[in-house]
């Protein structure tokens, strides 16, 4: 069954498809990355690997949040990219019938590809190809 | 049977075949009567026709059978003539692309164009196109194929796709406008892959290289018509220079099995060292925990040194093109040019040679196109010193003028006057590897305005290798490398600022020192130092990384050099050297200038390594090092 | 000549839309449809020149829909019409042999450009 995460950055509910997330990292430690671009919060070690912890809402321009106690790991190819959100809600099953298109053009700004229907609440569900290929010029 | 599994052996094999072809043939060129050169060719031609046939493929079969035959009227002949040589190369060339089609998962090139046309080039016999003929091999010629117009033996070279902003779907835009390329030609491969744009990779660009009969003008009418195309552009094919590199996961090593005997060795004992720890502890014997921890450290770095071994590859593997390289570039300029290669046999991990190869390139032409005047030799040389291995290009032209690169600086208004005079020798060849920069009166084909130098050198250092330049006027000119053995395994000098660690490849280290802080000066608001006889200006790598400062009584100094230039970074502690198994940057931290790599201490504890020149080159606006020259 | 066009689209007030502009440039619609099943059955009874395909339909999607009608007919010839941030999907349904795709809302002018290259190819 597909189900979706949902998570909150700055005040905003975002979704991403279960099946497109690697793993959650609890409390991960961060590394200090020399001269790294404001939204990277830092690098963890993930299984041997160095993977950048992005900022997320920072990143989206939803202001500079306090760093939650998780990060999200998302496979790219053949590396991976994680980051902070500050809160995660719950994981829920997936309804194809609740899904909106977005109309507005801000929504793309952020990456944002569909509306989720949870019981009322929107979610934004991030568009991750979209999101992975603004971050070859950050 | 499936034979996939097999496709990559095929292509490193059929690629040696293929690199020995090209070597035997030139040696023919100059003698063309050598019996044994010949038969050689002949059995590599004939290697190649049965290994291809077993994998199925047709045309690379058909025409390394063409070739066999075509080969098999020297062996009775006794002699190759001189059209037959570049005949010969042309046919590996076009193997080579067959290869890079298959390696590529595309369909093979046609090749009936060049087996028909082994009539016509031999020009012994034009008319008669009569079985005699050694070039038309009846059941070669792929009878079975069915002619396609589109595809074979037209110009090659690349499109460049740029989609309008705001292109909806841009993917699905991208794979509609190569869907259109197809029915016009054959792609050879594309940037982003097609696997990437079907899965939804955002593209903006697209760049194809495609073989093409049609005119330009043909092809932007069909596919630059479609929308949100914004701009179409054209390239000759430059492919040995640009093509996207195989994943790294799809490599394969060849190990000798002695090196895997070893390994079982190793392993055999690492096995009995723990049944010894294991029962040492339990019966609480500390001196025997203590020989064994011994052996097992002795055992590690023994594992350790094999598993290194395995990544090592002789030079040989980039330098063996360069004598065909060398020839036809030659032979395009005009210029009797002589190539002696030495130490092919210097071992390097494989990751640091295949960066190398394209700047090797790039040097013998160089040295081809701008040292050499109208006959000379070209000395590539390899040889092995501590930890490092050397390699070297040097020529025996006209040498760099240092007159002119001086002139050069000031027209382009790069540094003033006085900096100029300043400069050593030394520091001013540095210059024409700053991008932009060319001393080369002419323009060639092939390495343009000398172009390349700052590519060559920024590869060097990426590798954590140095660049040096020497020239004499009239004597010649050497581009010394000297690269580290592995890039896996790296030995960087560990530095603390502001709590945080970064590591500093030794090999870019010239020395470290501690001095007091009274006994750094100021010049102006730059710090200086004057080590041995020279003048130094020293930097805090705190202000480099945009990190916190202060004050210490001991200053702590870590000498490189940037641009040819020696330099002191400032740095809180100096806390030791690691050997680091360095990792390469993924997205978007390969982003980041100034790191070149990162690594995992035992501690899991991630350190990022620095790269010194780019550090400078990034915070440039801040950190001039033109400004020091004046301050001094 | 007229181009024998299919409307497929659960959108009455779409297909009313598409309908306009491809009559007032001369093109002739022979049939309409509301989703993918219906789109296959009247596809193979009309056999148009050129379908539009919406790509979200209730029954049968429109890529599955196209999936069948290129398997029927591999010369069938679909433009698909999607909606802004499908990209997921329009690339799906290139890859299963869409000749080209128009994003809603439509462009009087860029519909008949489609239609006037895939045709013309």
């Amino acid at each position: 069954m597909n189900l979706v995460l949902i998570f909150r950055l700055a005040d905003e509910w975002f979704g991403l498809k279960v099946d497109d997330i690697q793993e959650i990292v609890e409390a991960p430690e961060l590394n200090y990355v020399p001269r790294a671009p404001e939204s990277i919060l830092g690098a963890m070690n993930f299984h041997g690997n160095v993977v950048p912890v992005l900022d997320l809402a920072c990143y989206l321009g939803l202001g500079n949040q306090a760093y939650g106690e998780r990060a999200v790991v998302l496979p790219i190819g053949q590396t991976v990219l994680a980051f902070g959100v500050t809160a995660i809600d719950r994981i829920v099953p997936f309804d194809s019938e609740m899904m909106l298109p977005c109309q507005q053009e801000e929504q793309k700004e952020l990456h944002i590809g569909m509306l989720y229907n949870h019981e009322g609440q929107m979610v934004n569900m991030l568009d991750l190809p979209s999101l992975l290929g603004s971050l070859e010029t950050i | 049977m499936d034979m996939s599994k097999y496709q990559e052996l095929f292509l490193s094999e059929t690629r040696e075949h293929l690199r020995r072809m090209s070597q035997l043939t030139i040696a023919l060129e100059q003698n063309p009567s050598d019996r044994e050169g010949i038969d050689a060719l002949f059995r590599e031609a004939h290697s190649i026709k049965g290994m291809a046939a077993s994998m199925g493929y047709e045309r690379t079969t058909a025409l390394s059978h063409h070739l066999e035959d075509f080969l098999d009227s020297f062996r009775s002949s006794g002699s190759v003539p001189e059209a037959a040589v570049d005949r010969l190369l042309a046919g590996i060339d076009l193997l080579e692309g067959l290869l890079g089609s298959i390696e590529a998962g595309q369909p093979e090139q046609d090749v009936d164009a060049f087996i028909a046309a082994g009539t016509d080039l031999l020009g012994e016999e034009p008319a008669t196109e009569s079985e005699s003929e050694p070039g038309a091999a009846p059941e070669a010629v792929g009878s079975t194929e069915k002619v396609d117009p589109a595809a074979g033996s037209g110009r090659s070279f690349k499109v460049m796709f740029e989609l309008a902003e705001n292109t909806p779907a841009p993917a699905a835009r991208a794979l509609l406008a190569l869907e259109a390329l197809k029915t016009l030609g054959r792609i050879d491969s594309c940037r982003p892959t097609e696997e990437e744009m079907k899965q939804g990779f955002a593209v903006r660009q697209l760049a194809v290289w495609l073989q093409s009969e049609h005119a330009e003008e043909v092809i932007r009418e069909k596919v630059g018509a479609m929308p949100d195309i914004a701009r179409i552009s054209f390239e000759a094919d430059r492919r040995q220079e640009d093509r996207p590199r195989l994943d790294e996961d799809v490599r394969t090593v060849r190990v000798r099995t002695a090196l895997l005997d070893k390994f079982v060795n190793l392993t055999g004992e690492m096995i009995t060292n723990r049944y010894m720890l294991q029962s040492a502890t339990r019966s609480r014997d500390w001196d025997d925990v203590e020989t064994g921890l011994n052996l097992l450290s002795r055992l590690v770095t023994d594992l350790h040194y094999h598993v290194l071994q395995v990544r090592m590859t002789p030079l040989d593997g980039i330098t063996s093109n360069l004598p065909r390289l060398v020839r036809d570039q030659a032979r395009k300029c005009g210029k009797q040019v002589k190539l002696e290669i030495t130490g092919g046999e210097v071992e390097l991990d494989r990751a640091i040679l295949e960066d190398l190869a394209d700047p090797l390139v790039h040097m013998v032409r160089n040295a081809i196109d701008h040292g050499i005047e109208e006959e000379g030799t070209i000395r590539v040389k390899a040889w092995r010193e501590k930890d490092l291995a050397l390699i070297e290009v040097a020529d025996d032209g006209r040498g760099i003028d240092p007159s002119s690169v001086r002139k050069r600086l000031s027209e382009k208004n790069l540094l003033t006057s006085a900096q100029i005079k300043a400069l050593t020798e030394r520091e001013l060849f540095q210059w024409i590897c700053y991008p932009g920069f060319s001393t080369a009166a002419e323009v060639t084909e092939t390495s343009g305005r000398g172009v390349g130098m700052d590519v060559v050198k920024a590869a060097v250092e990426n590798l954590g290798g140095m660049l040096e330049i020497h020239s004499k006027r009239d004597e010649g000119s050497r581009f010394l490398m000297k690269m580290p053995l592995s890039i896996a395994i790296m030995k960087v000098l560990l530095v603390e600022c502001a709590g945080q660690t970064l590591g500093i490849p030794v090999t870019r280290v010239l020395r470290t020192l501690d001095i007091r802080s009274e006994e750094v000066q100021l010049s102006g608001r730059q710090r200086i130092y004057p080590l041995d006889d020279e003048v130094i200006p020293l930097y805090p790598l705190n202000e480099l990384l945009h990190l916190p400062t202060n004050g210490a009584a001991v200053v702590h100094l870590v000498i490189t050099e940037v641009q040819g230039r020696k330099v002191g970074l400032i740095v809180e502690r100096l806390t030791g050297q690691l050997e680091a198994f360095v990792k390469a940057m993924a997205k978007p931290l390969n982003r980041v200038a100034g790191i070149s790599g990162a690594t995992i201490t035992g501690e899991g504890k991630i350190i990022f390594i620095l790269d010194p020149q780019l550090l400078f080159e990034a915070e440039a606006d801040q950190f001039s090092l033109s400004d020091v020259e004046e301050s001094i | 000549m007229g181009v024998r066009v299919l409307i497929v689209d659960d959108a009455l007030f779409m297909r009313n839309m598409l309908k306009d502009i491809f009559v007032k440039a001369g093109h002739e619609v022979v049939g309409e449809a509301a989703n993918g099943e219906e789109a296959i059955s009247r596809y193979a009874e009309l056999k148009p020149d050129l379908v539009t395909m919406d790509i979200v339909m209730p029954i049968k999607s429109g890529i599955e829909a196209l999936s069948e009608i290129r398997s029927a007919d591999p010369e069938a010839c679909v433009v698909m019409c999607s909606a802004l941030g499908q990209d997921a999907l329009v690339v799906e349904a290139v890859q299963a042999g869409a000749k080209d795709f128009i994003v809603k809302p439509f462009k009087e002018e860029r519909v008949l450009d489609v239609v006037r290259r895939v045709l013309g190819n």
